[in-house]
């Protein structure tokens, strides 16, 4: 037993290593079940088809003209270029919390810490997460493609062709990108400073109007429909670079990250298949290594003893939690606003389906800051434990999220603003704020409180359309108050001398009424559920 | 056998293992005790090169810890067991044998089934198993290879008796047959029989002696 380590060689190794792969590789196809792939192919290809189909909607389908198409010949290059760039510096972002390969918990255990080379044992699973990020790329690439083909001159195969280039090209480089800061262990800060490079590069030649970077060359293959340049395929050179340094250095990775990595992407897998979002958004956070504060920004006074301090309790809880956030997860909240804000602004310049944007980006920003409540229901037993009944907790958890989503919905009124450049969007925006914020946290409430629709319990023909309601009612909930903003604008259209700060008012009321009908749902959600159930 | 020197793990501002100097022999069987917290197995997870210290050098065997040589010299049990979902036992044994390049794996893995009390188990898959079953599967993954330093980290957790008893007679052989053995454990029947007592309170080592004395039952805080 303990008695010799001599007796083993590479290729006797390496080749068990192939030979159990291929055996565990078999027996999982021969698990595989058709007709749950073909379903599976099928919901792709109908969200998929519906994705392209509303991005349709916003692009629209007026072609370009003379200086539009100029215009578009001289900065789109730059433009897509900033594309590509910014999925490079993802891709070393990534890789410096030692993404992008998600290892299995045994595989880092038994595997890598055998003695097999590690970049062999490593090829497999580097090249199947390159060819699954190509393909994901190359689908994308096709399909803006197909969006570009309809304001711009030229072929359809000739768009969706060079898209699916562009895509797969860029999708390939940000593997690659990923595996080279994973196995060559780049520290979070030279990644940073590097992606910030390779961004700043793109940003540059976006204001001269130039194609100087890799990233625009590639970005000049994008526009080959309208403006053939050969030369620009020197640009894709960089895809295949990265691709190789990236396999050839991916045996350096660190096993601790590794590790953690792969025991959170297991859960990650988990979370999703039961449809769990909340869960999906924080091990997300825990994947990028977002954690709390050690410090809190601000230390808040002890509580006192009194009746009031006892009732502010989860009040003061929610808001240790909040001085804990990370400064990346207060910026991650204040875009989000700004893209609630810019998208309600291009809804009300005619893009109505950007509408669904602003409800979505509140609605993340919602599953953010409910923070308090979700913790409270990943841990029932304590919290049924406390002497409340649970719904009287989960209601008062929703008072600082509230708070704290004002001001993400005043930063989406400062963006519009700044947009628009007109005063009507403070006018309109800032009645709406607190009622937008009171929806967005309700209806990221409604999200995690609610567990997913038992399938035998749904008629087999339903089963689709109740998962679908299921997950489109908590976004659509916060699509309301974005929505109040496009009824104002029809109001306004109508009645021209009208008062926009009344109209706003008015609308704030109506959403206002919908939060407190979601806040009484929260509160009173087992008595609803029994009544529903018959009394039972 | 292993060598540490000066060597810190950190995250962040949080110190998990102060500077550490120290030197296991071959044939010692050393047990590594310390109350939740205070740095075991990180300790364990540095010398199988799972963790990588933040400052000093560790070498197992004259190589850098989590080298290719070292790897090939140390076994490692961890504390909370680790195994696919799609193999059964008997092919686990298979698959870590042949990955350290042990081709006639057979009798020693029947052995150790037998021995741990597995040996009607062997053909299901342990993501079927109690904690205590895959423990034991843990233990046989481990003890099935060959290997010259033994790192096992709170081996008895979930143990039946009869695997407890099994775990302690399987160390003890190792131990006999040349290796070094490093348990971290609370057991203190355990720590009796061990040759050394390595005792760790918030990452810093605070005891490195005989195991067995009064100073061990305090660190431990049993009397």
């Amino acid at each position: 037993m303990a008695a010799t380590v001599e007796d083993w060689h590479d290729d006797v190794v390496v080749g068990a290593l192939h030979e159990l792969r291929e055996t565990r590789r078999r027996r999982r196809l021969g698990d595989w079940n058709v007709i749950d792939a073909l379903y599976k192919a099928y919901l792709a290809a109908v969200v998929g088809g519906v994705g392209v189909t509303l991005l349709s909607g916003v692009v629209g389908d007026q072609r370009l003209q003379g200086q539009a198409v100029a215009d578009v010949r001289r900065y789109g290059a730059a433009w897509i270029g900033l594309v590509v760039a910014g999925a490079i510096a993802l891709g070393l972002r990534s890789g410096a919390r030692g993404g992008p390969l998600a290892l299995e918990a045994a595989e880092v255990r038994y595997v890598l810490l055998a003695p097999v080379d590690r970049d062999i044992a490593l090829q497999a699973p580097a090249r199947r997460q390159l060819r699954f990020t190509a393909f994901a790329g190359t689908v994308t690439g096709a399909a803006a493609g197909l969006l570009a083909f309809r304001r711009l001159p030229g072929q359809p195969v000739e768009w969706i062709a060079a898209g699916a280039l562009v895509g797969g090209a860029t999708a390939i480089a940000m593997g690659g990108a990923a595996m080279v800061a994973s196995g060559r262990r780049l520290g979070k800060r030279t990644a940073t400073a590097l992606a910030i490079a390779v961004i700043g590069w793109s940003v540059a030649d976006v204001v001269a109007g130039m194609a100087t970077s890799p990233a625009s060359l590639v970005g000049k293959v994008g526009l080959w429909p309208l403006h053939f340049q050969p030369l620009a395929a020197a640009g894709l050179i960089a895809a295949p670079v990265l691709a190789i340094a990236g396999l050839r250095s991916v045996g350096g990775l660190s096993l601790e990250a590794a590790e953690r990595r792969g025991r959170l992407v297991t859960h990650l897998r988990f979370a999703a298949t039961f449809q769990d979002l909340r869960t999906v958004m924080l091990l997300r956070r825990q994947l990028s290594a977002e954690q709390p504060r050690s410090r809190p920004w601000m230390k808040p006074k002890p509580a006192g003893l009194g009746r009031v301090q006892r009732n502010l309790v989860v009040w003061r809880r929610d808001w240790r939690g909040v001085l804990r956030w990370p400064a990346v997860r207060i910026a991650r909240l204040t875009i989000l606003g700004a893209v609630a804000g810019l998208a309600t602004a291009a809804a009300w310049a005619g893009n109505t389906a950007m509408i669904a944007v602003a409800g979505v980006a509140m609605f993340v920003a919602g599953l953010d800051a409910i923070e308090g409540l979700s913790q409270e229901i990943d841990h029932p037993d304590r919290r049924d434990g406390f002497p409340a009944e649970p719904s009287a907790i989960h209601l008062r958890h929703l008072a600082v999220p509230t708070v704290v989503l004002t001001f993400v919905a005043l930063a989406g009124v400062a963006a519009a603003a700044a947009a628009s450049h007109t005063l009507l969007a403070l006018k309109i925006g800032l009645p709406l704020a607190i009622p937008a914020a009171a929806t967005a946290a309700g209806a990221a409430a409604v999200s995690a409180l609610r567990a997913p629709p038992d399938p035998s319990r749904l008629m087999a023909d339903s089963t689709g359309m109740g998962l679908l309601f299921h997950h489109a009612l908590p976004p659509g909930l916060a699509i309301a108050a974005p929505a109040a903003v496009l009824l104002a604008h029809s109001q306004l259209k109508a009645e021209p001398g009208a008062d926009p700060i009344a109209i706003a008012v008015s609308a704030a009321f109506n959403i206002l009424l919908l939060a407190g009908l979601i806040f009484g749902w929260v509160r009173q959600r087992e008595a609803v559920s029994a009544f529903f159930a018959g009394g039972r | 056998m292993l060598v540490a020197e000066g060597i810190t793990k950190s995250y962040a501002e949080l110190v998990a293992l102060a500077p550490l100097d120290l030197t296991i022999k071959a044939d010692e069987l050393t047990v590594l005790v310390g109350h939740n917290g205070s740095g075991k197995s990180t300790l364990l997870s540095l010398c199988a090169g799972l963790l990588e210290p933040t400052e000093g050098t560790l070498t197992v065997d004259g190589h850098p810890a989590g080298s290719f040589e070292a790897r090939a010299a140390t076994s490692y049990l961890p504390d909370q067991p680790v195994l696919y979902d799609d193999l059964s036992v008997v092919e686990h044994l298979e698959y870590v044998s042949r990955l350290h390049g042990v081709e006639d794996w057979e009798d020693r893995g029947n052995d150790l089934l037998d021995r741990l009390g597995l040996a009607h188990r062997a053909d299901d898959l342990p993501s079927r198993f109690s904690r205590g079953l895959r423990q034991k599967t843990s233990i046989a993954l481990g003890l099935v290879r060959p290997f010259r330093l033994l790192l096992v980290d709170e081996p008895f957790v979930g143990l039946d008796p009869q695997g407890k008893e099994a775990l302690v007679g399987l160390l003890d052989e190792a131990h006999r047959q040349g290796a070094a053995v490093v348990v971290a454990t609370h057991q203190l029947e355990f720590v009796q029989q061990a040759d050394r007592c390595l005792a760790l309170r918030d990452g810093e080592l605070v005891f490195d002696g005989p195991a067995g004395g009064a100073d061990v039952d305090k660190l431990l805080g049993l009397s």
